[in-house]
């Protein structure tokens, strides 16, 4: 009995079609009942040899699930599935025509003085403890976010329909690469909202609502 | 322990208890808190703490260290309420809050204490408190190991010897050197901790199961050392963590501390005691009892004891409860920010909860539950006893790992509460598994040289969740060595993070191109080496009057009676998976075992039981990958039936899978 190898494919281990617009609910029914079958609890008084397998199955089952409930990973998932490297600091690649290097995608210039603008007026609201505006600037990049992410799952489906590894299927998932490129900067600047959020939750009273 | 190999989960197949009740179990849950801990156990299906001759459940966890010569510990109420006025250097309360941490640490450099540290050797990474009038310097560990023991001796006597073994509780907040403090204690102790569980989580269990709880519920667990707030949804026996968060050195001592420094300078004495450590511990003492006090009067008198002669002559002050309520305002406060974090890592609001669970101690303070109220909009539950839900929860856990089949299909899913990554160049803490991920996880990356012609790697291991690593908590350094000479970033170093779960994480690397199998060299920052562990286990072999063979005997042959049944339902649940060939070597090491079970070789009996593991081996497994792929197919019936109301276009192919996939869930519930 070996353990179940790494980098086993996420929906394949959820048992769930490799698309975008899955069933999120019977996608963590799945998890969630598999997950009473593999976890190491159910192994606890095993010998190690099954408690080894059980518990690379039950890490299989969580890496597969965190990567899938979340739209911005589950789409990064399929396109690095697709050939493409979704990479981190370095930036996005496609792959490349001839199977060999991949070409950088470029960010384009304008999105980046875009968010540059954005990330300056949130600095300045928050210098001047302008929270309304904070809060303003949060609700408007949100939206921004969910209409990106509407883009990304018309992306995949107009990538579905175009034959397998057709460069038409390329060039529509070159463009939903483009706006999960965008979804980065602006999870990004959110993320510097929550800062201010805790900062400002700190000196301000009790209270979640 | 083989059986669950054989005993994978077939309808109404239950595992035979040794020497027990039906619906009873030698194991047992542990709550080792900063204040108090218990022991509990399920009891005819239900968990019950575990009470000693005076009717308590209670163990004070104070431990005291007699300085006259004679090696005598103390532990429990005796040590709180008498010896630690008496000799309050040599009594050790509150030893969980130095778990896993180092002499440098802000919670050892902290004022207002009466312990007295061992000075730290360069190098040394562990704190030790000086006690028996000097003699000796113990760890946190071996004064956790003490209360352990005290609870493993009340367990055994009421349950009987051998206990199958311990789920101790952990404050969900804690980190990976706490962790593996805590476990290291409970072997020092002589448990077999069979799993470290959340204290937040263990809660839910208690009233997930008692009350029926379904939804999705906050737990506010205020203890006497740490604070946690966990997010879980509760869900036809699933209690999944959807997010955990924390201060793992905020509690009721903290109250304590600043009603005690408010006293003493009311007294026109030292805020800090002077480091008189009398003194420090007779105010800490008062503090507490006023606080117990002012939870239910509006005023209360505070006696410092004739001994103290502050220079005003007064021995006694007045406090009232918004006196109190002024002074631990600010250290309650400093739980909003953790419980809004936990919210948004959960991706909700307090409106979507479906309640707010109250544990721990502190959360009996009017104060604390008005802050609670306020900051969830809601009125918290208390319905179980906030001091033993913990330890109830945990006797429900240790039963569901032996085996108890009492309390449904339940599983816990927890998760990381801290990020765990490594230190790059310049500083920078680079994360492989990010907090909230839930465990058992892992996370594999791979790193290269920066220099030409380097052979070795120096791995640093941090946890938190702040950019730079010196803002993390340093958990281990390794280093990987015999690299052959390469240029600068050919090398490719491929790093391995695991956390069990336990929480407890576990770092291989391995150097690609080449393949060689480097080694890999752990040194906990701040925790005890396997060796030192190892040398208080013998030590504490050496005072126990237990004869150790006996012990040694009779676990073995407790643990033969488990493999015998186990492997007889196994052989009758599932024939069709037998071949000749295994029936045959399987009925030799059964009779094998069975005759050498007779004996009083414990060691024969460790040996006839290996022999039937290596003999059904094959079996086992054959009946493990059919369980687990059934379970994984079959129990997604939902998913399927999601399907069909969708496709009006499904056929008879699709609605004969149905029933299968049906039959093969319902066999596993």
């Amino acid at each position: 009995m070996q353990p179940p190898e790494a980098g086993a494919d996420h929906f394949r281990v959820l048992g769930v079609p490799a698309k975008y617009a899955i069933d999120v609910a019977a996608t963590e029914q799945r998890f969630r009942d598999a997950s009473r079958v593999v976890h190491p609890d159910k192994f606890a008084t095993s010998d190690p040899r099954a408690r080894r397998f059980a518990t690379g199955r039950a890490v299989q089952l969580n890496e597969a699930w965190r990567t899938l409930k979340d739209p911005v990973k589950r789409a990064e998932y399929l396109l690095s599935r697709a050939g493409f490297d979704v990479g981190g600091e370095a930036g996005a690649f496609r792959p490349g025509t001839g199977g060999g290097a991949k070409e950088k995608i470029a960010v384009p210039p304008a999105l980046l003085g875009e968010i540059l603008d954005l990330r300056e007026e949130l600095s300045a609201a928050r210098a001047a403890g302008d929270d309304a505006h904070v809060q303003k600037l949060a609700r408007d990049v949100r939206g921004r976010m969910s209409d990106v992410m509407e883009r990304v799952a018309s992306g995949f489906e107009r990538a579905g329909s175009e034959a397998k590894g057709s460069s038409e299927e390329l060039r529509a998932l070159e463009i939903v690469m483009h706006d999960l490129i965008e979804i980065r900067y602006l999870r990004r600047f959110l993320d510097e909202v929550d800062a201010h959020d805790e900062a400002t939750a700190q000196s301000g009273e009790p209270g979640l609502a | 322990m083989p059986e669950a190999l054989f005993q994978i989960l077939e309808p109404g197949e239950t595992r035979q208890k040794a020497a027990c009740a039906p619906g009873t179990t030698r194991a047992i849950g542990i709550d080792l808190g900063t204040t108090n801990s218990l022991v509990a156990s399920v009891k005819n299906g239900q968990p019950v703490a575990l009470l000693d001759d005076e009717g308590d459940a209670i163990v004070p966890s104070v431990v005291h260290y007699a300085s006259d010569g004679s090696n005598a510990i103390v532990v429990g109420a005796d040590a709180r309420d008498r010896l630690a006025t008496l000799a309050p250097r040599d009594t050790i309360a509150s030893a969980k809050r130095f778990m896993g941490r180092g002499p440098s640490d802000a919670e050892v450099r902290r004022q207002l204490t009466p312990y007295e540290f061992a000075p730290a050797a360069k190098g040394e990474p562990v704190v030790r408190f000086r006690v028996a009038g000097g003699a000796r310097a113990v760890t946190p560990v071996e004064v956790s190991a003490e209360i352990l023991r005290v609870l493993k001796e009340r367990a055994e006597r009421e349950l009987g010897a051998p206990l199958f073994g311990a789920v101790i509780t952990v404050p969900a907040y804690f980190d990976d050197g706490q962790r593996q403090a805590t476990r290291d204690a409970g072997r020092i102790a002589g448990l077999e901790v069979l799993r470290l569980l959340n204290e937040p989580t263990a809660a839910a269990l208690a009233y997930g199961l008692d009350k029926g709880a379904e939804g999705t519920f906050a737990v506010f667990d205020l203890g006497g050392g740490t604070f946690d707030v966990s997010i879980l949804k509760l869900e036809r026996g699933v209690f999944e963590v959807k997010a955990t968060g924390g201060d793992s050195a905020l509690g009721g001592d903290d109250f304590d501390r600043a009603i005690a420094a408010h006293l003493l300078t009311a007294l026109g004495l030292p805020a800090d005691a002077g480091g008189d450590a009398g003194l420090a511990r007779r105010a800490l003492d008062a503090a507490r009892a006023a606080k117990h006090a002012l939870s239910d009067a509006d005023e209360t008198t505070v006696q410092l004891g004739d001994e103290i002669r502050p220079v005003g002559g007064q021995t006694e002050a007045r406090l009232t409860r918004a006196q109190m309520d002024a002074l631990v305002k600010p250290v309650i406060d400093r739980c909003a920010g953790p419980v809004r974090r936990a919210l948004r890592d959960a991706g909700l609001s307090a409106g979507d909860l479906s309640g707010v669970i109250l544990v721990g101690g502190a959360t009996r303070m009017p104060l604390v539950r008005r802050f609670v109220r306020d900051l969830f909009g809601r009125e918290p539950l208390a319905d179980i006893d906030p001091d033993q839900v913990v330890a109830l929860g945990a006797a429900v856990q240790a039963d569901l790992l032996t085996g108890g089949t009492g309390h449904g299909d339940v599983v816990l899913l927890d998760v990381v509460p801290l990020s765990l990554g490594l230190e790059m160049m310049g500083g920078v803490a680079e994360k492989l598994i990010h907090r909230n991920s839930t465990i058992p996880c892992g996370a594999t990356q791979t790193f290269t040289t920066y220099a030409d012609n380097q052979t070795g790697f120096d791995l640093h291991v941090v946890q938190g969740e702040r950019e730079l690593v010196a803002d993390c908590r340093s958990l281990a350094r390794f280093k990987l060595t015999g690299v052959p000479p390469m240029p600068a970033g050919l090398a490719r170093l491929e790093v391995t993070f695991t956390v069990d779960a336990d929480g407890i994480l576990r770092v291989s690397a391995r150097e690609e191109t080449t393949g060689i199998a480097a080694a890999v060299d752990v040194k906990p920052t701040y925790g005890l080496t396997d060796d030192e562990v190892e040398r208080m286990l013998l030590d504490s072999f050496a005072h126990a009057d237990a004869d150790v063979r006996a012990r040694q005997l009779a676990e073995q042959r407790i643990e033969a009676e488990r493999i015998l049944a186990a492997a007889r339902a196994a052989i009758a649940a599932t024939p069709e998976l037998l071949t000749d060939d295994d029936r045959a070597r399987i009925d030799a090491a059964v009779a094998n075992l069975d005759r050498a079970k007779a004996g009083v070789d414990h060691g024969a009996i460790r040996a006839a039981v290996e022999a039937l593991d290596a003999a059904s081996q094959e079996f086992a497994a054959r009946r493990m990958n059919r369980a687990l792929e059934e379970g994984l197919r079959g129990r997604a019936v939902g998913a399927v039936e999601a399907d069909v109301e969708k496709s009006t276009a499904a056929g008879g192919d699709l609605q004969a899978r149905l029933e299968r996939a049906g039959h093969a869930g319902h066999s596993h519930r």
